[in-house]
């Protein structure tokens, strides 16, 4: 601890130096000058807390407080302009019931799972914590059955220096795989989809392809509200060029139908058809760009009959034939292109029409574009097709029209899979936070990735288990069946957002075997389902990174400091992490064979093992705090992020290269891979990506090579139509699907404690067709039950809202803690992502 | 020494119950979620009736760089007809008594003038809506500044 806290400007005495001190590199709004206002305001950047867009905020701070936010009107993203969320980012952080004491239950003074909560000091807190980990890990060492006891559920909502500080302390520290990001219940099936069809994560586009393109294409999303900034962008282009047009497939009728030339409503599930038509309308009409398909691409045909990832014992599974192994649910096998046009050949208009219920004029106009070789494309999805129980073959299906087209991997002309959450690429998917990964598109199954990441992480062989963890679902299932007892709740709600709440989380989180952790600002409904509640710093009271939709990582400085008492993810993890020592830890075998590991802490070998303690307090950035670093004595975020960088500069999968720490704090981001200090706007065709050059020396000028797959060839998936695992029926007649709305993020923890956000959308309504509200004698306003086999909620009415269900369908935001709609939910998963389908639950609706 | 000081948390908690004190700074300790009482297996209590506020006078921003709220109800917006533009557009403001959509709303992406409302902000929902007649479900400590 080199050099005191005190030797540090802090944040809230700042104001006083402001001419002295200046930001670098930060160009500010037009009175500011080196990073102060006329009204003494420091404004500096930040990426939005909210969504995976990634716009760029201007924090103003003044004595230690956010006292304004605006747009930054220097971010590529965004140019200044912020959706409702973004703007009032201002007073996220200053809810009145902060949380800044760890709490535990008690009675007597004592831990008593049944007790109430009651303060405890950090200390106290990390000491029955560290007693119940090291009961669950030295049973799991004395078992020696590969089956760990101790898990982790994190977020696309961390920073990108927290997953990974996370996944080192969980997969190598405590030789657990059970950590997983509540990004599985959102992008998991698109990041499925990805690897299978180009063998690397995350899309070949970018946001410039809003203003390069024409067409846009929107599958199972409501840009309007869930990426209204990036909606706009595509609102502009709509509005200012005349061959511009939008095309909006949705279960209902939404905002982003306000700006369509073509709306096209359907039966839920029967996207899978209107993919399958269109490629069928493709090759009958003589569209298919053979060279391409020859050149660039592998037809496959994926098993099916794969189940519906519910629990074994469920007769969906036992009856469905390629449910288990995994190898018979993940299995495909080569196609001819005759096979796999005879195959979509009964995808006809007539029965997509009949099957989807959209007019059979709609469907043609669609497939005409896709078929139409001097129109670009730009097609878009989200949660409607990731929460999708066949998922990951949705997202096959839209690939297979860009890849029979060619229309790919160029400006304005793309399939485009945008995400949720503000780090769900940077963390959850590029750091590897899924319990079968490992940073930069690694596995945990694969043994010479375990291989590189041990000698990145100067670890010894063996240090990383071999058996991929429990994915969200199953957590809570082992939660509830005592077979995980350890557990970390991080930077998510999960008890109120996962599916089946009374059948399968809150047994787990209730059960006597278990001890819950928590740590988050403020008192989530999760939180106060736990054990224990770690009190944690929030968004720009700590230095970050995120990683947005368009693959472009932006960092930030810590602004403010947090409440007295509450401390960041990262201190957290790495604080924990010093109270175990190896042998606490470790298999004897690994230790006796690299005895140098003995008698150290795991904070020691994950953390001060010279490549995260490497940089000093000198690198810190003048006139900012960094908690962290006053805390370790070294400066963190910058050392575990040139250590994680490593995966994409040395790895064995090209294609995540990122540029140095300090850059990012200097621009607004960039798009990776990240070559020679440039960022990559457009990936697999050269010209736009470098990698395709050295990956493929002999390509074509301007050609493509998509170098995630040995051969250099996407692969277009044949995939049926199946249904849904529950579908309407006499006794529960309608479809729900849950949502999120523009004013609230997620769970509502920071949104509903925003007045201005809270007022604007209070409460969850139902939204319905006001002919289904008649026939149940009721009307906007009313207040009914929605009942589904797992539970009930009750709500109002609206059949005059900004969601307007065709008959038969209803729709419920989820943001609502007091209407924890997703209890109605089935913990029904695509089997090959294991993403929860939220779409797609049959209710029935009664007067309350 | 840990427990003396977990101790005295506890002592302080349970004066502040006694002097039924709310600004004592640990009295947040009966910890609840936004539920409020609600234990979390039970059903919801049913939502109040909501009224949203209809022609009042603008709301105060907070800050500069706030968008206002709607003090009125919502209109619609398509491709065809922006109905919000009938009367905050730079022709209509003054003979409609209502607020003038702001500089920025002129300016294309590239910062060059425009005539009319521009398309990245021609859906004013995405960022200004109607307020409903709710008090707020958390107070917010937020401190405003001079700078509104």
């Amino acid at each position: 601890m080199g050099i005191s806290r005190r030797d540090f400007i802090k944040s809230n005495a700042v104001a006083a130096t402001a001419a002295a001190v200046g930001i670098s590199g930060i160009p500010v709004v037009s009175q500011a000058k080196d990073g102060y206002d006329a009204d003494g305001i420091r404004w500096d950047k930040a990426p939005c807390r909210f969504c995976g867009t990634g716009c760029s905020i201007l924090v103003g701070t003044r004595d230690g407080r956010v006292v304004a936010t605006q747009g930054d009107p220097d971010a590529p993203v965004n140019r200044g302009l912020n959706c409702i969320k973004g703007y009032f980012l201002s007073k996220i952080m200053y809810g009145k019931d902060r949380l800044d004491t760890p709490l535990l239950r008690q009675t007597d003074g004592k831990y008593d799972k049944n007790g109430k909560f009651e303060p405890v000091s950090w200390d106290d807190a990390f000491d029955i914590m560290a007693e119940k980990w090291k009961a669950a890990i030295a049973n799991d060492i004395a078992r020696n059955d590969n089956k760990s006891t101790v898990g982790m559920f994190g977020s696309g909502q961390w920073t990108v220096l927290e997953g990974y500080a996370a996944v080192k302390l969980m997969k190598a520290g405590f030789r657990s795989n059970n950590i997983d990001p509540n990004a599985r219940h959102c992008m998991a099936s698109a990041v499925g989809a990805f690897m299978r069809t180009f063998g690397s994560d995350e899309p070949m586009g970018c946001y410039d392809d809003f203003e390069h393109g024409e067409n846009f294409v929107l599958w199972g999303s409501n840009m309007a509200e869930m990426h209204p900034i990036l909606w706009s962008r595509i609102t502009d282009t709509r509005l200012s060029k005349s061959n511009a047009s939008v095309h909006v497939l949705s279960t209902y009728t939404q905002r982003s139908c306000d700006l369509a030339d073509n709306v096209l409503i359907f039966e839920p599930q029967t996207d899978l058809v209107i993919g399958n038509y269109i490629a069928n309308y493709i090759i009958e009409n003589g569209a298919v760009d053979h060279d391409f398909v020859k050149n660039h691409t592998n037809i496959r045909l994926a098993n099916t009959d794969i189940g519906y990832g519910l629990r074994p014992s469920d007769p969906r599974e036992k009856n469905a034939k390629n449910s288990s192994p995994r190898k018979a649910q993940v299995g495909s096998k080569p196609m001819s292109f005759d096979d796999y046009k005879a195959f979509v050949s009964e995808y006809t208009l007539e029965k997509a029409s009949k099957m989807s219920g959209v007019p059979e004029e709609n469907l043609l106009k669609l497939a005409k574009l896709y078929a139409d070789p001097s129109k670009k494309i730009v097609s878009l999805w989200t949660m409607g097709t990731n929460q999708h129980t066949r998922g990951v073959w949705m997202n096959h299906l839209m690939y297979n029209l860009h890849l029979l087209t060619g229309k790919i991997s160029e400006p304005g002309n793309g399939p485009f899979s945008l995400t949720g959450q503000p780090s769900a690429c940077g963390t959850a998917r590029e750091v590897g936070t899924f319990s079968h990964r490992l940073p930069a598109d690694l596995l945990v199954g694969k043994a010479p990735h375990r291989k590189f990441a041990e000698k990145i992480w100067k670890l010894p062989e063996g240090a990383i288990a071999p058996k991929p963890g429990y994915h969200a679902v199953l957590q809570n299932r082992m939660l509830k069946d005592g077979k995980l007892n350890a557990y970390w709740v991080m930077c998510n709600n999960n008890v109120q957002a996962a599916p089946n709440l009374n059948d399968e989380t809150m047994p787990g989180y209730r059960n006597p075997k278990n001890f819950i952790v928590t740590s988050d600002p403020y008192p989530t409904v999760t939180a106060v389902a736990s054990d224990l509640i770690l009190p944690t710093a929030m968004w720009i009271e700590k230095e970050g990174m995120y990683g947005n939709a368009e693959r472009r990582s932006q960092a930030w400085r810590q602004q403010v400091p947090a409440p007295e008492g509450a401390k960041s993810d990262l201190w957290q993890l790495m604080e924990f992490s010093k109270r175990f020592t190896t042998e606490e830890c470790w298999p004897q075998a690994i230790l006796d064979a690299n005895p140098d590991y003995k008698g150290k802490t795991l904070f020691d070998v994950l953390y001060k093992n010279g490549n995260v303690d490497k940089y000093g307090m000198e690198d810190l950035e003048a006139g900012h705090d960094n908690e962290e670093a006053f805390h370790f004595g070294f400066y963190p975020q910058k050392g575990l992020y040139e250590e994680y960088r490593q995966f994409g500069l040395k790895g064995p999968k090209k294609g995540h290269e990122l540029g140095e720490y300090a850059k990012y704090h200097k621009t607004r981001g960039m798009r990776w891979p990240v070559i020679d200090g440039k960022e990559t706007l457009w990936r697999y065709r050269e010209g736009f990506d470098p990698l395709v050059k050295k990956s493929n020396p002999d390509v074509a000028k301007g050609g493509v090579y998509f170098y995630g797959k040995p051969d250099g060839k996407a692969n277009i998936f044949c995939c049926p139509y199946e249904p849904p695992a529950e579908s309407p029926d006499d006794e529960y007649p309608f479809w729900m699907s849950t949502g999120r709305v523009l004013e609230h993020w997620h769970s509502g923890t920071m949104t509903q404690r925003v007045p201005e956000l809270y007022k604007a959308v209070p409460d969850a309504v139902i939204y319905m067709h006001p002919a289904d509200a008649k026939k149940l004698k009721m009307h906007d306003g009313s207040v009914a039950k929605v009942t589904s086999r797992r539970g009930d909620i009750k709500a109002r009415i609206s059949t005059r809202g900004r969601n307007k269900p065709p008959q038969g369908l209803i729709f419920v935001p989820w943001f609502d803690a007091r209407r924890l709609v997703n209890k109605l939910i089935l913990d029904a998963t695509d089997p090959l992502s294991k993403e929860t389908d939220f779409k797609k639950t049959a209710v029935k609706i009664t007067k309350a | 020494m840990k427990n003396s000081k977990s101790m005295m948390f506890v002592l302080g908690a349970s004066l502040a119950a006694l002097l039924g004190s709310s600004s004592v700074a640990i009295a947040h300790h009966d910890v609840v979620s936004l539920r409020g009482d609600l234990d979390i297996g039970s059903d919801a209590q049913i939502p109040a009736k909501r009224r949203i506020y209809k022609d009042v006078d603008p709301f105060e921003r907070t800050w500069k760089e706030q968008p206002p709220s709607m003090p009125h109800k919502d209109y619609s917006i398509t491709m065809k007809e922006n109905r919000c533009m009938e009367c905050h557009s730079e022709e209509t403001y003054k003979e409609e008594e209502a607020t003038l959509i702001g500089e920025s709303h002129y300016l294309d992406r590239d910062g060059n003038k425009v005539n009319r409302v521009t398309g990245s902000r021609f859906f004013c929902n995405q960022c200004h809506t109607p307020l409903f007649k709710v008090e707020p479900l958390v107070d917010n400590n937020f401190q405003t500044t001079s700078r509104r």
